[in-house]
């Protein structure tokens, strides 16, 4: 049985993001992304890129289209639940995002699970992420393994942004029972790591294009 | 209220919502899912939401709620834009206020789901019938498409026309930070809303059904009157980096940012370029654009299209500067490396 990490949250925190970045920081391994809401900025656009870093992706099961309107949930899922790389599942946000799942819950016993939450965004804070993490947790039948802060206005992101934002974190963890597992950071903040002890830095966004940044992250 | 971070299409359904827009009809298409849905969840409390059955159902309920004087609103994409055609030329024909947004993706038919500016040609000429007028905006950025919805409501009301607010895929999808606008939208009288108010003493009727041809021409030269007023006083622009520069970029929505880091680009090589970025995309910013071309080497229209713009920006330059186009299609986005090759080819392979 492989390792299985599943990263969920609620929609547009930066999932399929921090998704990415691990999966590189961890290869090799099988990103899968089963997203089967946002036909956007989706790992599965990236398949060639990714294998050739020691990632392999399991998109949509219709090969020759990344982008679509229905993709069609791979059944190479199944097998990499078995495999003996490390796998990361890419859920789409809220508890739909997690139904591709459903009929794996007895492989997913031993699987891990991560939400991402992100200040900034709507329910994605505060009491909306309880609620979340209770729904998730009791549709996969697993308890929350930690949390993934990536709070942040992209290029708008300043210091007092991020560190007031990890200070709320750790408490609402505290709060939650649940560990803070990390807090993401750009290469514009790295001098934070020291502040903040259980950083992430993304060098570079996979998903997003520099052109869509206005200033340098 | 401070920023927050907002997907396109949510913060377009929340900018129109905070603009006063008490009824909205649409239809589902990707890429402005959530758009709809944005609406279906909030709409309720402020007016009217309904799913309509089809596209041309949305678009004649628009037509039917901006009579009574509701602020009205629709939105699609390409294809559903196509549908939405006749009920855009029966809303300009009785003069009806309504806002209809469109996130292009590619076409022709139905296309694919990616972002393309294919749709200049049907938003600015529009595919209905008569002589009519669509005014068109086209943001490049989440927070100015917010902005815009917010003015295609003001203009709409204010001239008795629909406006189109064209943006593209990549904005729909994309999450940047933003701010909504939540300051009250001045409500502008309409006394000839066909509200059921009797105590005028006469009923509203809104038509554009005219039988008098000597009426109907009358109402055409009225349109015309219109029309020359919002392009005398409507067209707006953007001009940015250096006005001097040799090569002069022209690119709205997604490709003027793309253009912006070609600049960046650029000017790392010794190459001078700026940008000029049409914010109305009818009225055409004609004038403004022959002006900052004067003494460019070449202008450089940057499109998601096969090319549908550069024909206004050939109108605009008149033979006076050099207009050549770079262009990519089907939702294939070019990258700023494309653009710095394609200048440099102008150039004469500098």
């Amino acid at each position: 049985m492989s390792e299985v990490l599943i990263i969920s949250g609620a929609y547009g925190v930066g999932k399929s993001e921090f998704a990415c970045q691990w999966a590189l920081r961890n290869a090799p391994c099988v990103l899968a992304d089963i997203d089967v809401i946002n036909p956007y900025f989706r790992p599965r656009e990236l398949t060639t890129w990714f294998e050739e870093k020691g990632v392999k992706i399991i998109g949509s099961s219709i090969k020759h289209h990344t982008n679509q309107d229905f993709p069609a949930l791979s059944g190479d899922l199944g097998p990499a639940l078995h495999g003996s790389l490390p796998l990361i599942i890419d859920c789409a946000g809220s508890a739909h995002g997690l139904r591709p799942l459903a009929g794996f819950k007895e492989d997913l016993k031993n699987a891990k699970l991560y939400l991402v939450v992100n200040k900034f965004r709507s329910d994605a804070w505060g009491d909306a992420v309880l609620e979340t993490m209770d729904t998730f947790s009791r549709f996969l039948g697993i308890p929350l393994a930690g949390i993934i802060n990536n709070s942040h206005l992209l290029d708008e992101t300043t210091e007092e942004i991020i560190l007031e934002a990890h200070q709320e974190c750790l408490m609402l963890c505290k709060q939650w029972n649940v560990p803070l597992i990390a807090t993401i950071l750009t290469k514009r903040f790295v001098d934070l790591q020291d502040k903040i002890g259980n950083a992430i830095v993304y060098e570079e966004l996979v998903l997003r294009q520099t052109w869509m940044i206005k200033e340098t992250l | 209220m401070s920023k927050v971070l907002m997907k396109g299409n949510e913060a377009i359904a929340q900018a129109a919502i905070a603009a006063g827009c008490n009824a909205f009809f649409g239809y589902p298409i990707t890429p402005q899912n959530e758009l709809i849905e944005y609406m279906s969840k909030y709409m309720p409390d402020k007016g009217a939401f309904v799913q309509a059955e089809s596209e041309l159902a949305a678009i004649n309920m628009v037509y039917g709620a901006a009579a009574a004087g509701a602020r009205a609103m629709t939105s699609s994409s390409s294809p559903g834009l196509a549908l939405k055609q006749e009920g855009i030329s029966y809303c300009a024909g009785a003069e009806l206020p309504a806002v209809i947004v469109s996130v292009s993706r590619g076409g022709p038919g139905l296309g694919g789901i990616l972002p393309a500016q294919g749709d200049y040609n049907q938003a600015t000429r529009g595919g209905g019938n008569g002589d009519y007028k669509v005014i068109v905006l086209a943001p490049n950025g989440v927070q100015e498409a917010t902005e815009m919805v917010r003015k295609a409501f003001y203009l709409a009301d204010t001239y008795r026309n629909p406006v189109i607010v064209l943006a593209d895929g990549v904005i729909g999808q994309m999450m940047e930070p933003v701010e909504i606008n939540t300051e009250a939208l001045p409500l502008i009288a309409k006394p000839w809303a066909s509200d059921g108010n009797l105590s005028r003493g006469h009923r509203n009727v809104v038509n554009s059904l005219f039988l008098n041809p000597v009426e109907l021409e009358k109402h055409n030269q009225d349109l015309r009157a219109k029309y020359d007023l919002i392009e005398e006083k409507e067209v707006d622009y953007e001009l940015s980096h250096d006005e001097n520069a040799e090569v002069m970029f022209v690119a709205y929505g997604t490709p003027s940012r793309i253009v912006k880091a070609a600049i960046e680009n650029l000017k790392a090589e010794g190459i001078n370029a700026c940008l000029f970025r049409p914010k109305t995309l009818y009225p055409f910013p004609y004038e403004a654009l022959k002006k900052a071309a004067q003494g460019k080497k070449f202008v450089l229209c940057a499109e998601l299209s096969m090319g549908q713009m550069i024909q206004d920006v050939r109108l605009s330059l008149e033979g006076s500067v050099p207009a050549h186009f770079y262009g990519r299609a089907g939702g294939m986005v070019f990258e700023p490396k494309e653009l710095v090759n394609a200048v440099k080819d102008h150039l004469g392979g500098r």
